[in-house]
């Protein structure tokens, strides 16, 4: 008896020993997870889900678990990860105009070593597009893509010789996609047939980022800066009651209810031949053509400048931004994440990725015919030429976009006229150019 | 050896301390849990209210009642919210009061289907409120939606009216759509009151003359005093609490003329990132709020009375 228990009692302990030395070996052998979060959209969130397994397949050591939010949750919920320090995700893919927040915030692991370490040369990039992820020098954040404010025409209908005879009737010249802001409004007058449910403009009216993004485009096409060199705001002046007048006439020639509508539902409307035209950003060049987005096709659609402003000080004015990929300085995988991004910075994702809308952040990529080759993606270039970006609001910037959203909804609206939103608009950004200590003077 | 009753409660005995402290020990479970759930917060909010907490920034300082002040003082989006709020709030109880008293009595009565009809009257307060703000987002479509259609037809509407887009019809549409959900709420207290309701008054004003409109102010009403305090309160909780609805329909716009109170809480303290500033403007709703329920219960007092009358003897002229 007591010789069985001596043997049981030894098979136990080797047993013990085994599982804990198995259980050891599968834990240093296990892939190593990292959790990657960006924007739920084609040109980001699906194009990563397409090309991740391929990063998986050559990184046997690296599993990516990718998660897509909306635009109007990532960054609150970013916000709160980065508040609690829990480092969910590794490698947050983000919109530089949150940069401030991201770098000032000593949220993102600087990232100079890991590029210098492995030969990315961070004049390879865009420079408009690296600008917003650097701060003193260093660099926070990797541009991935990069998306750029351009205007969508119907081709086919400015070619077709109906058209030009009766718009040349009408307004006495030729019909050419428009150049001026005049030339923009003509154009949507012309286009404008409610009986068939077609019309020339597509502007978005509710309460979104993008409605500062216009105010200050406008503004900049007529030759003012929305900030100027010591970052004395410039909002309350004449050109932007003009701004209101003819953006709030815009809406004349738009399908009924876009007043309240977000900018991204106008692009469905310009993708299933609702409208003539559209302003909006570069990637809606990838969506054309295809068939679960809308029934236009490829030859039927250009790109071209947005409008500019009708006096001697006119140019063509753009807004431009990129979303950035940056390490979690909580992570717990912080050279899995470089991994990771190193990985796709290669040219050869940028090939794949311009198929859905994307833009490389790289300069060499454009060489690529498989890229230049896109009309937005020429469209982009041009824009480059004149690019806004987020104004160095740091931690006041989404303050500071919300608020003057608002102050242009409400001219839409009707509860506020042009005069009152340019005042409002003016001290809105006195006050938070001030918070931010970006200016200094009244 | 049987012990006297008397032997047990003998006067001066004093207690042992277990029994002194056994009911203590006994809730004390549940009265940390009341106190990490909602004293906590309570505790913890109003302190942040008083520093400059941004989210995802370093550093915390102590800055006083400058969030207060500004809120007050220097914010015209607060000041607006504030006001749209407690206007909204008020048409929201008034809205629920009317129509769910009418309802109440109806299904108060008993018919073949009551029970059914009392079901189906039930359901949207077992909605999500995201699914309430989707349905109505579509009612008020501009292209699609049932209300323009319907007003058109009726030659109510000459044109579509943008009910998302414009101030006063977005307005509208948002406190349409509260309204909807949270009625139910108040239909249940009342169907509840009155079923509770004593007969004998009723028979005996019957007796002496007086009429169902008589009945119904100085009768129904003052014994309903109770439920109606309820059903207001709650009514301005419910409605001080909108969010989801105007989130989804309007998005507080256009500009912030709908931005009620706790959209611009989630706004200031999520969207802007400061934490201090939402905390403070999420007190000063609270104080809102009860404002607004002691005004309410003032308005009761007056009208009842402090015996629950109304203060008037009923009309003698039938007798």
């Amino acid at each position: 008896m007591r010789r069985r228990l001596g043997l049981t009692a030894r098979l136990a302990l080797v047993a013990l020993i085994m599982s804990f030395l198995i259980i050891n070996a599968t834990a240093q052998t296990k892939p190593v997870t990292i959790n990657v979060v960006t924007l739920a959209n084609a040109e980001l969130g699906d194009v990563l889900k397409l090309i991740v397994p391929k990063f998986e397949a050559e990184t046997p050591g690296i599993k990516v678990q990718l998660d897509t939010l909306g635009m109007d949750t990532i960054w609150n919920k970013v916000k709160l990860d980065y508040q609690s320090g829990a480092g969910t995700w590794d490698v947050p893919i983000l919109w530089d105009w949150w940069s401030s927040v991201i770098m000032l915030g000593n949220n993102a692991e600087p990232l100079n070593k890991y590029m210098t370490r492995d030969g990315i040369d961070a004049a390879s990039y865009v420079p408009e597009l690296l600008r917003d992820w650097t701060w003193k020098g260093t660099i926070y954040g990797i541009p991935y893509h990069s998306g750029v404010y351009t205007m969508y025409y119907r081709k086919d209908l400015f070619s077709d010789p109906k058209e030009k005879a009766a718009f040349k009737a009408k307004f006495s010249r030729e019909l050419l996609p428009p150049v001026t802001w005049k030339d923009y409004m003509q154009i949507g007058e012309f286009f404008t047939r409610p009986d068939k449910n077609f019309y020339g403009l597509a502007p978005a009216g509710k309460t979104q980022a993008d409605l500062p993004f216009i105010w200050m485009i406008y503004l900049q096409s007529v030759g003012i800066d929305a900030f100027g060199p010591d970052m004395k705001p410039n909002f309350d002046n004449k050109a932007s009651l003009d701004f209101f007048k003819l953006w709030k006439k815009s809406f004349d020639f738009a399908p009924p209810g876009n007043i309240a509508v977000e900018h991204f539902e106008t692009e469905p409307q310009f993708l299933n031949g609702k409208t003539a035209t559209l302003i909006s950003w570069t990637p809606v060049g990838g969506m054309i053509g295809n068939p679960k987005i809308g029934t236009l096709k490829a030859e039927q659609v250009a790109t071209l400048r947005i409008p500019k402003g009708d006096g001697p000080n006119g140019k063509h004015s753009s807004m431009g931004g990129t979303w950035g990929m940056t390490i979690n300085p909580k992570s717990k995988h912080k050279e899995e994440g470089w991994t990771f991004i190193k990985w796709l910075t290669l040219h050869e994702r940028d090939l794949i990725a311009t198929n859905f809308g994307y833009l490389p952040a790289r300069k060499a990529s454009y060489q690529f015919d498989e890229v230049k080759d896109k009309d937005y993606v020429q469209a982009s270039l041009r824009g480059y030429e004149n690019m806004m970006t987020a104004p160095p609001l740091a931690e006041y910037t989404d303050e500071w976009l919300d608020r003057m959203a608002k102050v242009v909804s409400a001219v839409f609206g009707g509860s506020k006229t042009p005069e009152a939103a340019a005042k409002e608009g003016q001290a809105i950004s006195v006050e938070l150019a001030k918070k931010a200590g970006v200016y200094k003077g009244n | 050896m049987t012990i006297q009753a008397s032997q047990l409660k003998r006067p001066g005995r004093k207690k042992r301390a277990s029994e002194h402290y056994t009911p203590l020990f006994l809730l004390t479970p549940t009265l940390l849990l009341l106190v990490v759930v909602t004293l906590f917060p309570l505790v913890f909010g109003i302190g942040v209210s008083f520093t400059d907490w941004k989210l995802a920034f370093p550093g915390l300082h102590f800055v006083g009642v400058d969030n207060y002040t500004e809120a007050i003082f220097r914010s015209p989006d607060f000041q607006h919210s504030a006001a749209i709020s407690m206007l909204f709030t008020a048409l929201a109880v008034l809205t629920s009061l009317v129509i769910g008293f009418l309802v109440a009595i109806v299904l108060s009565q008993d018919f073949i289907g009551n029970m059914l009809a009392r079901s189906i009257i039930l359901l949207p307060m077992m909605m999500t409120p995201i699914v309430v703000g989707f349905n109505f987002m579509v009612f008020f479509s501009n292209d699609y939606g049932p209300v323009n259609y319907i007003l058109q037809q009726l030659h109510i509407l000459t044109r579509p009216v943008t009910w998302r887009g414009e101030a006063w019809p977005a307005f509208f549409a948002i406190l349409a759509s509260e309204s909807w959900m949270s009625t139910p709420y108040v239909i249940l207290i009342f169907i509840a009151g009155i079923n509770s309701l004593p007969t004998e008054p009723f028979e005996a004003a019957e007796v002496d003359g007086a009429r169902s409109v008589q009945q119904f102010w100085h009768i129904m009403l003052p014994l309903l005093r109770g439920p109606l305090m309820v059903a207001i309160i709650l009514r301005i909780i419910l409605a001080t609490r909108t969010f989801d609805t105007v989130y989804l329909l309007t998005g507080g716009g256009p500009g912030a003329f709908t931005e009620l109170i706790g959209l611009h809480i989630y706004r200031v303290g999520l969207g802007y990132g400061q934490i201090g500033r939402g905390n403070a403007v999420a007190i000063l709703s609270v104080i809102m709020s009860l404002v607004l329920i002691m005004i309410a219960l003032l308005g009761l007092s007056r009208m009842f009375g402090r015996k629950g009358t109304s203060g008037r003897s009923p009309s003698r002229r039938s007798i």
